[in-house]
């Protein structure tokens, strides 16, 4: 007897646990998406992963001139990406130093988190509508995916003129598929820094017999790749990019 | 349109029309004809190809430039305010179209409520646009049944869709472990790899100071070098970076930088120091008209200025005095292994003047092609200007080749009719690889091999060296060890040469001669042969990445008596300038010029004067160096 009631418990707290883990966008209908439901799916869902990127390192001006350029480049994902302070330090000491270690941060790789967004999955622009988040000036059919969090501000000019250069560095890959290139991006600032956007085309055809599907881009100094796996990706049973 | 929407928009002109292009310049304005800030308006090309969206300033002003001429439709629209029907409009080339929108009152501000109940509509829509994306998708499986569109839950319901989905975790599998991206930039050519090993590349791995408009570079170099053979005027010959011993000398002060605006580029370094009258003195190019080129240019080691394109992974077109990489050292001794390059480096090119085009057509591939005034001169010596390019690969940070070639000029100052071949190919390999190390920390290597010859107006690249034979054979093999964190380095090299003709060897400058005037006592005329080798140990140390203390012992030889010996390439008596001003001329022991370049009619010449006076010339040459060496 109390076993059985060991084993209703656990029933029980089995179930409840389920329930609780659920979560909205697998639950719940979205017209029940409470302020919560809204904020979970626009942070944690499927659709939206938090990337560990990286910063390239910024290259010296010998380094620049050998790759056919001058000056440190300017535009999203350059200006604004290194910290206060991360800059070389000359001492007068010529007699001793670090030697080979002498150099500033900023000359090294250094991480960044940024957000990536499926902003065309449904669930994803339902959420965004409930929360009475922007519009992206990205228009046109297709898979749009958006890049949160790029350090900076103050660019200037036509979102999608800003985001032209950034366009051939971006794609998304499946095995044995082709890449396939964005046919626009677009940069606007948001409240925190930058976000890029870009417009994949619907004729990549992508489904969920592809598995996985991994998005790479370069803004600027800014290197991100992230791997989605499509199976999670599905709502209301289907699968929603 | 929620105002939070306008801000990624774009609120002023985009720049200055492009020419060609015409631009729209508007105003945004309520019915009574008040300025509307804020009103977000779509310019879209009636071809669709074009489609701009523009915020109006505080003053209703917007803009939009560089529009391709045709017919746009304007809309507008704002918060509560309602949309005007759409504007037609001319766009012609160069021209500025300045359209008003007008904008009227909407009747009532929509409430909460208004405004919620357009948001259950647009999500209605929304969630009636997935199931009928579930309908298109299921129709095709001719066997089964179409599954009626789902009804929209109720409140209450639990959710049907969530049925056939696997359970997932709460947080998803991505969070916990975020994908670790690549971490180089394989946009920018070589910027994948650190290649600041490589001979003949700065190791600075940071630029001190970079403004938007300029960075700086400042370079000092300075030396002490003792000659073993101990020349009594201080004069070491046949480098291009041995010049004097016993003396403290600075070889080198360069300051400048490069200038960068949007696309635009120049560069200049200028030279002071020994370089300002050691490099201008190999030119004899400058013995052609008049304008006293060497003057102009001594103090210029590199100053160019031209073009960036947005080809590819960059394209520029230069025009200038550029440094060359032919012999793979750089002419910047702090850029390099050693202080002493053998031959192959030190007799070849150390600038070209002319014209420079560099394709990237992938970020690991530059094609370098020049038109240049001829080989390290800074004048057309003749008729046919230079023509040559670089191919320089650089498909892993551990290895490097790099390609010169030349030809077409038609290099020699009196020989109208021949021309100059040569081939400079290098490779760079590092082999070892443990920067953190406090025993070796790398080791590398560089292997150069050349070759060319002059052909034409009597010259001949092949045959026996009677028949007027002009060619040049050499290679240089540099290893090095880096020690303690890349903290010190030791490399050894060498290499050989054999240059019939002598026309890639330098000029002992006796008696102060030079390229132009040349000189009796060296002489380099077709078929004479030159055939040297040569060999250095070099130590650095690099305490810090600006600054470089080095120690070097070199060993020279020569077949032929070439390095200054006790006696010294300087005649007598001329204890200021060194030169009897007539160095194209036998000397003679009272240091007046003989008045002839033949030896005969100088011995006669030189009778009542003690004789004829000779260099000391020898074969060989041991040299100790040390100095510091300085790069901003």
């Amino acid at each position: 007897m109390r076993n059985a009631w060991r084993q209703s418990g656990c029933l029980i707290v089995a179930a409840v646990s389920l329930t609780a883990a659920d979560p909205a966008w697998k639950s719940k209908p979205a017209a029940q998406w409470t302020e919560e439901d809204v904020k979970q799916i626009l942070a944690t869902s499927p659709w939206v992963r938090e990337v560990r990127a990286v910063v390239t390192r910024r290259l010296t001006e010998e380094q620049l001139r050998e790759g056919g350029q001058m000056g440190q480049p300017g535009g999203v994902g350059n200006e604004g990406v290194d910290p206060k302070g991360s800059g070389p330090k000359v001492s007068l000491n010529v007699f001793s130093g670090p030697g080979g270690d002498d150099r500033s941060p900023r000359s090294l790789p250094q991480p960044i988190t940024l957000r990536l967004r499926w902003e065309s999955a449904l669930p994803i622009r339902i959420a965004e509508l409930k929360s009475h988040a922007a519009e992206t000036p990205l228009e046109g059919d297709g898979y749009r995916i958006a890049v949160y969090g790029i350090p900076g501000g103050g660019f200037k000019g036509d979102p999608r003129e800003l985001g032209k250069p950034l366009k051939n560095l971006a794609v998304l890959k499946r095995d044995g598929k082709k890449d396939v290139r964005p046919v626009s991006a677009a940069v606007f600032p948001s409240e925190n820094g930058v976000v890029v956007e870009y417009l994949f085309p619907l004729s990549a055809e992508i489904g969920k017999r592809d598995g996985q599907v991994r998005f790479e881009a370069q803004i600027g100094r800014i290197v991100v790749g992230q791997t989605f796996e499509l199976s999670e990706m599905e709502f209301m049973g289907k699968l929603e990019l | 349109m929620a105002a939070g929407l306008a801000a990624p928009l774009v609120r002023a002109a985009d720049g200055p029309p492009a020419p060609g292009y015409g631009s729209v310049r508007g105003i945004a304005m309520d019915v009574g004809g008040k300025p509307l800030a804020t009103v977000t308006v779509a310019i879209r090309s009636a071809d669709g190809a074009t489609d701009r969206q523009v915020l109006s300033d505080t003053d209703g002003s917007f803009a939009a430039d560089n529009l391709r001429p045709g017919t746009y439709r304007i809309t507008a629209s704002k918060e509560g305010l309602s949309s005007p029907p759409a504007t037609t409009v001319e766009v012609a080339r160069d021209q500025t179209v300045r359209p008003k929108v007008v904008l009227a009152a909407a009747k009532s501000t929509p409430s909460i409520e208004e405004e919620l109940a357009a948001m259950k509509e647009r999500i209605a829509a929304l969630e009636a646009e997935l199931r009928a994306r579930n309908t298109a998708e299921a129709a095709p499986a001719p066997s089964a049944p179409a599954p009626a569109p789902p009804a929209p839950a109720p409140p209450s319901q639990a959710p049907q869709a969530a049925a056939p989905a696997p359970p997932a975790p709460a947080i998803p599998e991505a969070l916990q472990a975020p994908d670790a991206a690549p971490a180089v930039d394989n946009a920018t050519p070589f910027a994948f790899g650190d290649f600041t090993w490589l001979n003949g590349t700065p190791r600075n791995k940071d630029t001190v100071l970079d403004t938007k408009f300029f960075t700086p570079e400042i370079r000092f170099d300075t030396n002490y070098m003792e000659d073993f053979n101990q020349p009594k005027d201080h004069t070491i010959v046949g480098a291009t970076e041995s010049f004097r011993s016993g003396e403290v000398q600075i070889e080198q002060v360069s300051v400048g930088g490069d200038f960068h605006w949007q696309n635009v580029r120049g560069r200049i370094l200028t030279m002071f120091g020994m370089f300002a009258t050691t490099t201008p003195r190999n030119d004899a190019s400058f013995g052609v008209g008049q304008w006293d080129l060497r003057d102009a240019y001594k103090y210029v080691s590199e100053a160019y200025g031209g073009y960036h394109f947005n080809v590819n992974h960059g394209l520029n077109v230069d025009a200038g005095i550029f440094v060359s990489y032919i012999g793979l050292f750089s002419y910047y001794n702090f850029d390099n292994w050693t202080y002493q390059p053998s031959y192959v480096s030190s007799n070849t090119p150390w600038f070209f003047n002319g014209l420079r085009v560099q394709w990237f057509p992938t970020n690991k591939l530059k094609i370098e092609p020049w038109l240049i005034n001829g080989w390290q001169s800074y004048a057309k010596y003749n008729s046919h200007p230079g023509l040559g390019g670089q191919l320089l690969w650089q498909p892993k940070e551990w290895f490097k080749l790099v390609a010169n070639q030349y030809g077409f000029g038609q290099d020699n100052l009196g020989l109208p009719h021949t021309e100059r071949l040569h081939t400079d190919d290098s490779i760079e390999l590092r082999y070892y690889n443990d920067p953190e190390s406090p025993n070796i920390s790398k080791m590398a290597f560089s292997l150069t091999a050349d070759a060319g010859c002059q052909y034409g107006g009597g010259l001949q690249c092949t045959g026996a060296p009677s028949k007027n034979k002009e060619s040049f054979v050499g290679w240089m093999l540099y290893d090095r060890m880096w020690f303690h964190k890349n903290t010190y380095a030791i490399t050894l090299g060498g290499g050989e040469m054999s240059n019939w003709g002598r026309y890639l060897t330098l000029l002992p400058p006796i008696n102060g001669a030079d390229a132009v005037t040349g000189s009796p006592y060296f002489t380099e005329l077709p078929g004479q042969r030159a055939h040297m080798w040569d060999s250095t140990v070099t130590f650095q140390y690099m305490p810090k990445q600006y600054i470089t203390w080095w120690a070097e012992v070199g060993y020279r030889h020569s077949d032929v008596p070439y390095f200054a010996g006790r006696g010294g390439v300087t005649p007598p008596g001329f204890s200021v300038g060194g030169t009897n001003g007539a160095p194209g001329q036998y000397a003679c022991m009272s240091g007046a010029a003989s008045g002839a370049s033949d030896l005969p009619t100088a011995t006669t010449n030189c009778a009542s004067s003690g004789g004829v006076w000779f260099p000391d010339l020898r074969r060989s040459e041991t040299k100790v160096s040390v100095g510091v060496m300085v790069k901003f």
